[in-house]
């Protein structure tokens, strides 16, 4: 989609080109060849082998639910023995013959395989354990092949099944198995950091997506399950995003350590941190409990730790004379506005007070909307801008339906909020204008 | 992606592996299969169904349903959710019946490791009360999970049990009015 997207953006660039006489219609169709024809058929190719991949995947797996007592449970077994092993050859054959897309595709049939044996196993003898461990074997399979194959299809298989067996391993569900006394659920954030490392190996940027979107997943399901935020560990989440959200900017400024992930993780980042806020700024009771609980030092303890990093984050892109460095600044604010936010509701008991905190949380999530547009226009990132106005606008939805105070109270800041930002709005422009014509 | 013969030996190892564990899985049910004390508990048995392996019965267990009437019960009072080992004796026809459940692990006999379902906090000694066993599904083609259904309403049906000495089990069959109808073999 990525391609498709790029390639339809090239090819209006490259006719606007044209005639402004930047470049000729030779070599226009000498770029649109290189780019935009290659790239769409290595792709769909890929795409196609990579589709009946997964079919075959399915069909193994529908074979097993089957249940078909047809055949002797030894032949069934060895026929998915065999489907492994199978798959794992024409993989190799595929790549030894220059057909990666093919290869990969086996590579995913072989794992998928496994997966079906494990699940033709546990039908066959009545096996009764969780269904997660089964899930669990199945993902360690997959990272096996990924390692000794290096295959990204691999990863990103293994990706996937991982999501699976941390969404059946949720809090939610009562019966779900533990390791030494805890929920497997929160061994989560052990097996993402394995699996970045492996993706950031690989620079696969579809695996570093699907892991992107697995963590965030992961961190949806906690706050669900800790909906009340009574507990220090949510403090200590946002302090660790702010942390790594600044980390990341500073790397996208530098050496460029995620080989150009960056722009998408600070997206993902700023979708997390939006996440969190909102649910903060929406709890007004089991905010002050939490406040109130001996959460507070912990809580507190890892802002101020994130922002001292951020800062000195701040500091060292001053030293480089980054023009990234004011937008590098807007984590040590957040993490100091979230430190005189606890300290408010923890210092203040009145009713009023309280309302007054409210508001301010309210107010801090819209800016942090905005503070995300701007970052997604600076850095050219649609996907980042775009999560901007989402944060505004679900934050605007979340308050109103909450109500702040009172309706009209809540209209009365909105309307003040509103005329804030068009103020504002004229003098961005004014400058904008002005630097407009200097040029 | 490797080169050729690098994705070969990576390839194969990883088959290796990978059957290597699924083969240790069966080599170690069928061992506890044949090591375990069979008993044969009774069951009700519904059908329905699981996204990935497909039709199974459901069985509710007569010993999962302990009365203290019948049971004794030496470590009252017991909380939700705790882990409980029901002793077993055979009863007089041909199903095997909980004579006791206690808090710790019997030192001898055949017992089964389960967990309390919800026991009210302040429950009666005489109330009775659930343990859950992790013996709920039995996996069998539409069909026969439909004919097994059936054949639960007018006769007595049973599950065959290999238990281990750490009161772990796993199943090796049905029983069909007295029949013993053994499923625990490759071929």
């Amino acid at each position: 989609m990525i391609a498709f997207n790029y390639a339809s953006r090239l090819k209006e660039d490259l006719l606007a080109w044209q005639v402004d006489g930047l470049i000729d219609a030779h070599t226009r169709d000498r770029l649109l060849k290189r780019v935009v024809d290659e790239k769409y058929s290595t792709t769909f190719g890929g795409i196609v082998a990579m589709l009946g991949g997964l079919l075959v995947l399915a069909a193994l797996i529908a074979f097993v639910a089957a249940n078909w007592d047809q055949m002797p449970r030894i032949y069934r077994l060895g026929l998915l023995f065999g489907a492994l092993w199978l798959s794992y050859l024409v993989a190799w054959f595929g790549a030894s013959r220059g057909y990666d897309a093919l290869s990969a595709a086996f590579i995913v049939i072989g794992i998928g395989a496994f997966g079906a044996a494990i699940i033709l196993i546990s039908q066959m003898f009545h096996l009764q354990g969780k269904p997660e461990n089964a899930i669990l074997l199945w993902a360690t399979g997959g990272l096996v092949t990924t390692l000794l194959s290096r295959s990204t299809a691999a990863l990103c298989t293994t990706i996937v099944l991982g999501s699976i067996w941390v969404f059946m391993a949720a809090p939610f569900n009562r019966d779900a198995a533990s390791i030494i006394g805890i929920d497997q659920f929160y061994f989560y954030p052990a097996a993402i950091i394995l699996l970045a490392w492996v993706t950031r190996y690989f620079r696969s940027r579809l695996a570093a997506h699907l892991l992107a979107l697995s963590t965030l997943g992961w961190l949806a399901i906690l706050l669900a399950h800790n909906i009340e935020i009574t507990h220090p560990v949510w403090w200590i989440v946002f302090a660790l995003l702010l942390m790594s959200a600044s980390g990341v900017l500073y790397s996208y400024v530098g050496r460029q350590g995620l080989f150009g992930f960056e722009r998408p993780l600070l997206a993902y980042h700023a979708i997390a941190i939006a996440g969190i806020a909102i649910s903060f700024a929406s709890t007004t009771r089991q905010f002050k409990q939490s406040a109130m609980s001996g959460a507070v030092s912990l809580s507190v303890l890892a802002l101020v730790i994130a922002f001292c990093v951020s800062l000195g984050m701040v500091l060292l892109l001053r030293g480089r004379n980054s023009p990234l460095m004011r937008d590098q600044i807007v984590f040590p604010i957040a993490a100091a506005l979230t430190i005189v936010m606890i300290a408010c509701v923890y210092f203040t008991q009145t009713a009023a007070w309280g309302l007054i905190g409210l508001i301010a949380r309210w107010v801090f999530c819209f800016f942090l909307g905005i503070w995300f547009v701007r970052f997604g226009w600076r850095l050219e990132s649609r996907f980042l801008s775009l999560t901007g106005y989402a944060t505004f606008l679900i934050a605007l939805l979340v308050s109103y339906l909450q109500v702040m105070g009172s309706l009209q109270l809540t209209a009365l800041i909105y309307a003040l909020l509103g005329g804030l930002l068009i103020v504002v709005s004229v003098f961005i422009l004014r400058i904008e204008k002005r630097s407009e014509e200097k040029t | 992606m490797k080169t050729a013969k690098g994705l070969f030996v990576g390839l194969v190892v990883a088959a290796v592996l990978q059957t290597g564990a699924l083969g240790a899985i069966i080599y170690k049910h069928l061992e506890d299969l044949r090591t375990g004390v069979e008993v044969v508990l009774k069951s009700n048995m519904r059908d329905p169904r699981d996204f990935f392996r497909g039709h199974y019965t459901r069985l509710q267990l007569d010993v999962e349903r302990i009365d203290p009437k019948t049971v004794s019960l030496p470590d009252l009072p017991l909380k939700t959710r705790q882990d409980v080992f029901i002793v077993l004796k055979p009863g007089e026809d041909g199903f095997w019946k909980a004579s006791a459940v206690s808090a710790t692990a019997p030192s001898g006999g055949v017992f089964l490791k389960g967990v309390t379902s919800y026991v009210p906090p302040n429950a009666k000694p005489t109330q009775p009360f659930n343990v859950s066993l992790p013996f709920s599904r039995y996996y069998a083609p539409k069909r026969r999970a439909l004919e097994l259904e059936a054949l639960n309403r007018d006769q007595k049906l049973g599950i065959i049990l290999a238990v281990q000495a750490d009161g772990t089990a796993k199943i090796k069959g049905i029983s069909v009015d007295g029949k013993l109808i053994h499923d625990e073999t490759l071929l």
